[in-house]
């Protein structure tokens, strides 16, 4: 495969999922002519490239849905939910069709879907002829929007129009939005002392070209009738901006304050058209029209261009700069040191700097690797709609916060959990139809996924108004299941967390329960694979709640760096409470590990002892406070060096085992120190507690 | 004689206690001098800790105690081997500390003899063969499975 045919894949997989993502919109909004006019766009642009990188297969398939979209943007075939299935189903076909190997069984498919297509675009051609006509003689103007028509307006508010707020500069923006526009201002100011700083004295000549009704630009001024004069003329029965030598000509006579006649710029339009001889061309209507379509494709890729705020690069360049950052980060932490040990009075502001831009290097170039749920949230609204036309419920997916960023390689590792969690709500959560209005609940189930940042984590909630899951029939399948003794007494959040037990999760159980337990525990582990956790929270015919919590990005963290005899260690910043002095004394001799600090007691461990560290603890010891969802325990350590900038790297497969470290860092001085995963740490204390 | 005979291999061969071992050279990376290991607590006893080498965190493996050998206080002939190996169909680097290098040596694949189980005072399970070589046996060993992250697990 050549660059060219990488390229096109790559756009083309993005054309593919606006084409999806523009086609779920459409579901919603089934009139909205922008949407069908995207689609179009999408298909075109498919086609055209496939053409050209030898995918003839995509090419001509792509092309058959364009006709059926091409009727649907004339307004022959109507948008319905069949048209879409068959188009959604396409829309997975297009991919296998990109992918390298086109197998017997994708051309089988191919040759289905193809008949199936145009079958459509034939018969409901002829189904919707009798509506049509009736529709064309309703509206005669249905039919016009193809073509453009340039429009002289004059503009001339009155003196009071600021008076009650209007401003007109933004009528103008407004009809800048319709088409191409060339615009001439003009102002008539008094004398000075006549001069009424509220006042108006300002007018405008517009020259627009546009595709819009001649209805859509009076509407602009609708609320400014009364307070201004306004003229629209039509100078030129098709878009003046395909002919640059006119538009150069009319704009030479604009301005000097003075209102251009639409006389005169008729007579110019006129001259124009008969010295490069145009008036044949404009004759030919089919012409006029794919003129038209071309301006308005220079028009839409215009309005595109502008609003086009990002660039696409390679991810391997995006690593590689993190990389760098990463490495520019160790490197500044040897230079801090190096300074502070010589003390080099010079040095040290320059030091400081170089401190502050790096962290704000480092901070800029994470953003670039984040990226925003948005992404997900298509393949989820597709997932959710495919699953309840199979169980014939009716539910919607309903977002909020999808702008919220998160790290590339998170957003990767999180998609099987969620579509789980959907999967989960979808099948076991929202009951049928039938059940629903039993319960008096709404017929229409509705799953919601809410994303926010908090503090230096992100939390993804994922819930529904579903049946919800009874604790007492979780509390009978762990102890059917010998999972916990029947007389324990578990507290509500103790019984959901069973739920999380890889033994709980059987097919068996679940259908019956409330089906919740199916591989969540496959869920909980992917997700503090990441440094996450799960969060489920129940009320029975209410609905349930599943938070993810992740951290924002994996490579770079602020921490706290401790020592142990001749060790070091860091503490994530974003889990630190409080530091407390504490001596030596007060921590060897704590009865069962409960520690009085600030007039609060505190359990706690100490970490010298605990990771068996050489040397003896100092006689002042510190005590770091971690906090972990509502827990707060105490680390007794020997001292606190500082803050630090933490460039986290794994610590490799062979220590997976041990759970308190998720990785480890390189110190300016080339020294090794291990980052502490603190939610481990208290999980481990937790369990040890529960033992005794 | 079998076709084989005329294909050779390089191998390092380094030394543990008083027995050669070798090693195809593509898998070794880089030989370094013993530099101070940063500790894991709670991990085991072969698994010495990491080390950082250019900016990599990298975990480092005690040879000897992986194939049932005494460990000993480390001298200035200790050597970190940084070895590359197939673990869960991923290749990664793993350094592991062996008592002394010594030299790069061909080999006719033809002369390697089956490994020997009899008689060692060692772990034999990572022996893939024998090199007879200046009239001693040198041990050729299968570093993927001796450094790879399932056997560490097992051993504890």
């Amino acid at each position: 495969m050549d660059t060219f045919q990488r390229k096109f894949l790559e756009e083309a997989t993005d054309l593919i999922n606006t084409l999806e993502q523009s086609l779920l919109s459409l579901e919603l909004d089934p009139n909205n002519s922008s949407i069908i006019d995207e689609i179009f766009r999408v298909m075109h642009s498919l086609k055209g490239g496939g053409g050209m990188f030898g995918f003839e297969k995509l090419s001509e398939f792509t092309h058959h849905l364009e006709t059926v979209y091409d009727l649907v943007r004339k307004h022959k075939v109507a948008v319905n939910r069949e048209l879409l299935d068959i188009t959604l189903t396409s829309v997975d076909h297009l991919r296998n069709l990109l992918s390298t190997e086109v197998t017997p069984a994708i051309l089988a498919t191919n040759d289905i879907l193809t008949q199936r297509i145009i079958k459509f675009s034939i018969e409901d051609h002829h189904q919707n002829t009798s509506i049509l006509s009736h529709l064309e003689l309703l509206d005669p103007e249905q039919d016009i929007p193809e073509s453009f028509v340039t429009y002289n307006i004059r503009f001339e508010p009155h003196a009071n129009i600021m008076h009650n707020g209007t401003n007109p500069l933004l009528l103008l923006d407004e009809l800048s939005h319709l088409g191409l526009t060339l615009v001439n201002y003009m102002e008539h100011l008094p004398a000075l002392e006549n001069l009424e700083y509220q006042n108006n004295y300002s007018s405008w000549q517009i020259v627009l070209a546009t595709n819009k009704p001649r209805e859509s630009i009076l509407d602009v001024f609708i609320f400014v009738e009364d307070d201004a004069h306004i003229v629209v003329e039509e100078i030129f029965p098709n878009s003046i901006f395909q002919f640059p030598d006119l538009v150069n000509k009319i704009s030479e006579n604009l301005g000097n304050n003075q209102l251009l006649e639409t006389e005169k710029i008729k007579l110019l339009v006129a001259e124009y058209v008969k010295a490069n001889a145009i008036s044949q061309s404009l004759n030919s209507v089919q012409e006029v029209a794919e003129d038209a379509s071309v301006v308005k494709q220079k028009l839409s890729s215009f309005s595109k261009e502008s609003v086009i705020s990002s660039i696409r690069v390679s991810s391997d360049k995006i690593d590689q700069l993190m990389n760098l950052v990463s490495e520019l980060v160790t490197t500044q932490a040897s230079l801090s040191l190096y300074v502070d040990k010589h003390n080099l009075h010079g040095l040290t502001q320059i030091s400081e700097n170089i401190e502050n831009i790096t962290r704000m290097l480092r901070d800029t170039a994470f953003t670039i690797s984040l990226i925003p749920l948005e992404h997900l949230i298509t393949r989820f609204k597709r997932l959710v709609r495919d699953l309840s036309n199979e169980f014939g419920k009716d539910i919607s997916l309903i977002t909020e916060g999808a702008e919220t960023e998160l790290d590339k390689t998170l957003i990767q590792s999180i998609t099987e959990p969620m579509m789980h969690l959907l999967r989960n709500s979808i099948d076991h959560g929202i009951e049928t139809v039938h059940e629903r209005i039993a319960k008096g609940k709404p017929a229409q189930g509705k799953i919601y996924i809410k994303a926010f940042y908090s503090g230096s984590y992100v939390h993804i909630q994922v819930s529904d108004d579903g049946r919800g899951i009874n604790p007492d029939f979780i509390k009978k399948r762990a102890t059917e299941k010998g999972l916990i003794q029947s007389d324990v007494n578990l507290s509500q959040k103790e019984i959901y967390d069973l739920l999380f037990l890889p033994g709980f999760s059987t097919a068996d159980v679940v259908t019956d329960v409330s089906g919740r337990g199916v591989g969540m525990d496959v869920v909980k582990r992917k997700i503090e694979e990441i440094r996450g956790s799960v969060d489920l929270h129940s009320d029975i015919d209410v609905g349930t709640t599943l938070t993810l919590k992740l951290p924002i990005t994996l490579s770079i963290i602020d921490g706290l760096l401790v020592n142990l005899g001749s060790e070091q260690y860091i503490i994530p910043l974003s889990v630190v409470d409080k530091i407390y002095a504490a001596t030596n004394n007060e921590i060897q001799n704590s009865f069962n590990n409960i520690i009085t600090l600030d007039g609060k007691q505190f359990p706690f461990y100490n970490l010298h002892d605990e990771f068996e560290s050489d040397g003896e603890s100092p006689k002042k010891q510190e005590v770091v406070v971690v906090k972990f969802d509502e827990q707060k325990i105490g680390l007794a350590v020997d001292y606190v060096v500082g803050e630090i900038q933490a460039v986290l790297k794994p610590l490799g497969k062979h220590f997976r085992k041990q759970e308190f470290f998720s990785g480890a860092t390189i110190l300016g001085n080339g020294q090794i120190a291990l980052v502490l995963d603190t939610s481990k740490v208290i999980s481990e204390y937790t369990v040890m507690q529960m033992i005794e | 004689m079998i076709q084989e005979t005329n294909q050779t291999n390089s191998y390092l061969t380094f030394r543990l206690a008083n027995q050669t071992f070798a090693t195809n050279v593509n898998k070794v990376m880089n030989i370094l001098e013993m530099i101070p290991i940063t500790r894991v607590p709670k991990a085991p006893a072969q698994l010495k800790g990491v080390i950082n080498l250019r900016g990599m965190v990298l975990p480092v493996i005690d040879a000897r105690i992986r194939m049932g050998m005494q460990s000993e206080e480390y001298s200035k002939n200790t050597c970190i081997l940084v070895m590359k190996i197939n673990s869960d169909f991923d290749e990664i680097l793993v350094g592991t500390i062996v008592d002394a290098v010594h030299e790069v040596i061909e080999v006719n694949q033809g002369i390697i003899m089956p490994p020997q189980t009899v008689g060692a005072k060692y772990k034999t399970k990572f022996t893939q063969g024998i090199i007879p070589f200046k009239e001693k046996f040198i041990m050729l060993l299968d570093i993927d499975s001796m450094l790879s992250v399932q056997q560490q697990m097992i051993a504890e």
